[in-house]
């Protein structure tokens, strides 16, 4: 039971306010609760809902947005599959059902004087973004902030006119790379060329008392862990987001086994030292 | 909801597949009523291709020039196209005997009235043109088409169960041939959906459904090898309603 | 003294009176030589010496394809409403009881499924004990005559001992006073199977074979039929789709059993798999089976029945590991 109903069986009614084209393949909703008594709806950055349309199914998707705009929230979605693809067609203010919120998220309250790296590849900046701007808010309880951000290519990139804001900001900083570039500064932001872990070497930021948190492909974790690691980050320090097939968001259906962990309710996010060790994880 | 145009063909094949369609008697009202059928020579009077068409439904293999032109024609001006049955996806019966000489065949069918015929060996649509959906079987299950056009209803495609007869087999509690008679049942290699409507009923699976993902050939070949079944049985009945198994495949 | 003896020839009297208290279901022989749970009435004899069932009776709890949502546009998504009839399952071995046991576990006690609750609670369980063919591996579980079981009838030559183990139990076994003889309580039954042993020792210093050449054999040879885990009594994985009416308005969410081995099973949207390959799966099920995942951490679910290496078209057996392992500590 959160947020007043309990959500984590029937999906509740939500109704699309807000729909953005951030890239070809990839949109931003909006979406707000409809109930008589304002549910509120609260969440942990980190944290996903499974999205249902009707006669398509449901999917699980990362909270993407602040976690608390209260009464509604925002979820980035890529159109992979046959429900996302019927999502796509979707526009304010048809309706959706969503159960959640699900996971456990990322422990903000840990990091409390620390300095903090984010690195996100591809869709990977959903969950990122909503932890971004839960840092933000809460700016002065941690040391410094820094967003690495990897695309394939400059239209790939998500959120552009955002991160242009960011990038403006003195209270963080701001990477950018892209593994293919075609033009000099993709909508006006600065840019680099080349991978994350290529990114991570060539930029400075601090190093102690550093919070890691990724969030990308199985691909980037395979070629980041180590660099990090040489940083001196520890393996109790760098904290994923893991993606696997999420049935039920529960824990019972029995599809995002990691080692003897729940994807859905262990995790999605996990510190890379409860992981090594675990064959199939990274 | 704006009703989809749909155009339902029938290239080389016995027409049981639309059958099947016609065979859904009390949905076929709410069928007429939602959906409009531009092209449907089975069932339609009109035998025009007429415009741009949402859905196209085609079963059967492609073996005549004209079943060809019919696909072409279908498939641009359609947005999806759809296999209809185990011949449109697999080849299904009449590519049974691909492997052997077309003339000889059409030879020993028809004597020199052969030397006339416009024919090769029958093809899955997936040779000739991009296909968007397949709902397999011989005929195919009423539900899943039904499933089908009720998932176009909503611009979708539904999503069935990748699994083996088998499957459905052991949850019906039916004998399992394969074990317990030691007959050549085909239900591991063989895509589900039909719910083991012949093992239901003790006739082994003849594999009408075509192979199901990952099937694991090589291994169910040396199975049968061990319960003594020849070779070439084995082969020619594997290759009843898909000839291109390759026994070799583990995963 | 208590009167807790049924005679053999009782037999139909008892399930007269068990009948009284729902809708009777027993392990019969069906029309095509297969044992499995089925309604009980005149004419259709309870199996009571039985070996296994194929199925388990974990499909009165999680049915083989269950609706689990409505939905309508006017009204949202909605649980079916549940009107369970109770039903009183006679003749289950412990093995059986403790598959039921460790299902209550995963949906009842860390998370409440209201449709496996539903059913649960509309279940009267009568146990039954039994005597070990080939293929099991129980061990000691036989001895555990309970494991949440409202009744229990163990077999002795001329008669049963009833003995009840829960207020439901006990009100059946008060209506049966009548059809009783008077005897002793007999002392708990023992048994002990070496595997069981085995399996509990791989479990506890959290073994996973990763070296073993079996994994790669095993993958090899089998069919992905999904035999083993649709028999498995504990096995209780479930995919979820949907499908919508033709009336373009309705639309109904199935659940339905899943099986690890299974391509899909790992499988997220765009196509990556996170396990890819059947070793990979295999060592999935292990873990689940063995080892156990979130909160069944710990917990050994394989409860010894053997169905898994009856059912395998292809004799795969995965205690097979655990021998290979025994053999290995032998000098």
């Amino acid at each position: 039971m959160r947020n007043g109903r309990d959500m984590t069986m029937v999906p509740l009614p939500a109704t699309i306010i807000g729909r953005k084209e951030l890239s070809a393949d990839t949109t931003l909703y909006r979406l707000t609760l409809e109930s008589s008594e304002k549910d509120r709806f609260d969440f942990n950055p980190g944290q996903f809902v499974q999205l249902s349309v009707p006669s398509g199914g449901e999917v699980p998707l990362s909270l993407a947005g602040p976690p608390l705009l209260h009464y509604s929230f925002e979820l980035c979605v890529r159109r992979v599959g046959h429900v996302t693809d019927m999502l796509h067609h979707l526009l304010p203010p048809n309706r959706v059902g969503v159960r959640g919120p699900f996971g456990n998220g990322f422990p903000l309250s840990e990091w409390t004087g620390r300095n903090i790296l984010l690195i996100a590849g591809g869709l990977g900046i959903a969950p990122l973004r909503s932890l971004l701007y839960a840092l933000l808010m809460r700016r002065g309880e941690f040391g410094e902030i820094t967003l690495m951000y990897g695309a394939r290519e400059p239209s790939a990139i998500l959120f552009k006119e955002e991160l242009a804001e960011l990038s403006g900001r003195r209270d963080m900083h701001l990477f950018l790379t892209v593994d293919f570039a075609t033009e000099q500064s993709p909508g006006g932001l600065a840019c680099n060329t080349g991978l994350l872990p290529t990114l991570l070497r060539g930029v400075n930021f601090s190093t102690t008392g550093t919070v890691a948190a990724v969030c990308g492909p199985p691909a980037l974790y395979r070629c980041l862990l180590e660099e990090l690691q040489g940083f001196g980050i520890t393996a109790e320090h760098i904290y994923l987001s893991l993606e696997r097939r999420m049935k039920c968001g529960v824990g019972l259906c029995c599809h995002c086994a990691v080692g003897d962990l729940f994807c859905c309710s262990d995790g999605p996010v996990f510190r890379y030292s409860q992981l090594k060790g675990i064959s199939g994880a990274i | 909801m704006k009703k989809p145009i749909i155009a339902i063909a029938g290239l080389t094949a016995c027409s049981g597949c639309q059958l099947t369609l016609l065979n859904c008697e009390e949905e076929l009202p709410e069928i007429a009523q939602r959906f409009i059928i531009d092209y449907f020579p089975l069932g339609l009077t009109e035998r025009l291709i007429t415009g741009p068409i949402d859905v196209a439904i085609v079963e059967g293999a492609v073996s005549t020039p004209s079943d060809l032109e019919i696909l072409m024609k279908l498939r641009n001006s359609c947005r999806c196209l759809v296999a209809l049955g185990t011949c449109a996806l697999w080849g299904g019966i009449a590519a049974m005997k691909n492997q052997e000489s077309r003339k000889d065949l059409a030879g020993t069918v028809y004597g020199s009235a052969a030397d006339e015929l416009k024919t090769f060996n029958p093809q899955p649509l997936h040779r000739f043109v991009k296909i968007d959906f397949a709902i397999t079987g011989c005929p195919p299950e009423k539900g899943e088409l039904l499933a089908t056009l009720a998932a176009l209803l909503r611009g979708t495609f539904p999503v069935f169960p990748r699994y083996p007869v088998c499957s459905e087999c052991r949850s019906r509690e039916n004998l399992c041939l394969l074990i317990e008679r030691n007959e050549m049942c085909l239900g591991p290699l063989i895509q589900a959906g039909c719910n083991a409507r012949c093992p239901a009923v003790g006739i082994r699976c003849e594999g009408c459904r075509g192979p199901v993902t990952e099937a694991n050939v090589a291994a169910e070949m040396e199975l049968f090898l061990k319960k003594g079944f020849p070779r070439d049985e084995i082969v020619s009945r594997m290759q009843r309603f898909y000839p291109e198994w390759n026994y070799e495949q583990r995963s | 003294m208590t009167r807790n003896l049924l005679k053999h020839d009782s037999i139909a009297d008892f399930l007269e009176i068990l009948a009284t208290f729902g809708e009777l279901h027993g392990p019969v022989l069906t029309d095509v030589g297969v044992s499995a749970f089925r309604p009980l009435g005149p004419g259709i004899d309870l199996l009571l010496d039985y070996s296994r069932t194929l199925v388990p009776p974990k499909k009165y709890l999680l049915p083989p394809r269950d609706t689990v949502l409505f939905f309508a546009t006017d009204e949202g998504y909605r649980q079916p409403a549940a009107a369970v009839p109770e039903t009183i399952l006679v003749g289950l071995h412990p093995c059986d009881l403790q598959g039921i046991a460790y299902l209550d576990k995963v949906f009842m006690r860390d998370r409440i499924d209201p449709l496996y609750r539903a059913r649960r609670t509309a279940l009267t369980l009568i146990g039954l004990s039994c005597e070990p063919d080939e293929y099991c591996f129980c061990g000691d579980l036989s001895a555990t005559e309970t494991h949440g079981c409202d009744l229990f009838m163990r077999r002795s030559p001329c008669e049963f001992h009833l003995r009840s183990n829960t207020p439901k139990g006990k009100a059946i076994l008060d209506r049966l006073t009548p059809i009783l003889a008077e005897g002793e309580p007999l002392p708990a039954d023992s048994r002990t199977c070496d595997m069981a042993a085995a399996i509990q020792q791989a479990s506890v210093r959290g073994e996973t074979f990763e070296k073993s050449a079996l994994w790669d054999e095993f993958a090899g040879r089998c069919l992905s039929c999904g035999a083993c885990s649709l028999c498995c009594p504990t096995c209780y994985c479930f995919d979820i789709r949907e499908y919508g009416a033709l009336d373009g308005e309705t639309t109904m969410r199935l659940r339905e059993w899943d099986n690890c081995l299974f391509k899909d099973h790992g499988e997220v949207a765009g196509g990556f798999n996170f396990r890819k390959s059947r070793q990979e799966r295999f060592h999935y099920r292990y873990q689940h089976k063995y080892l156990g995942f979130g909160p069944t951490r710990g917990i050994v679910s394989c409860v010894g029945c053997g169905r898994c290496r009856v059912v395998c078209p292809v004799g795969i057996d995965l205690l097979e590991l655990f021998k290979e392992s025994e053999d290995e500590k032998r000098p």
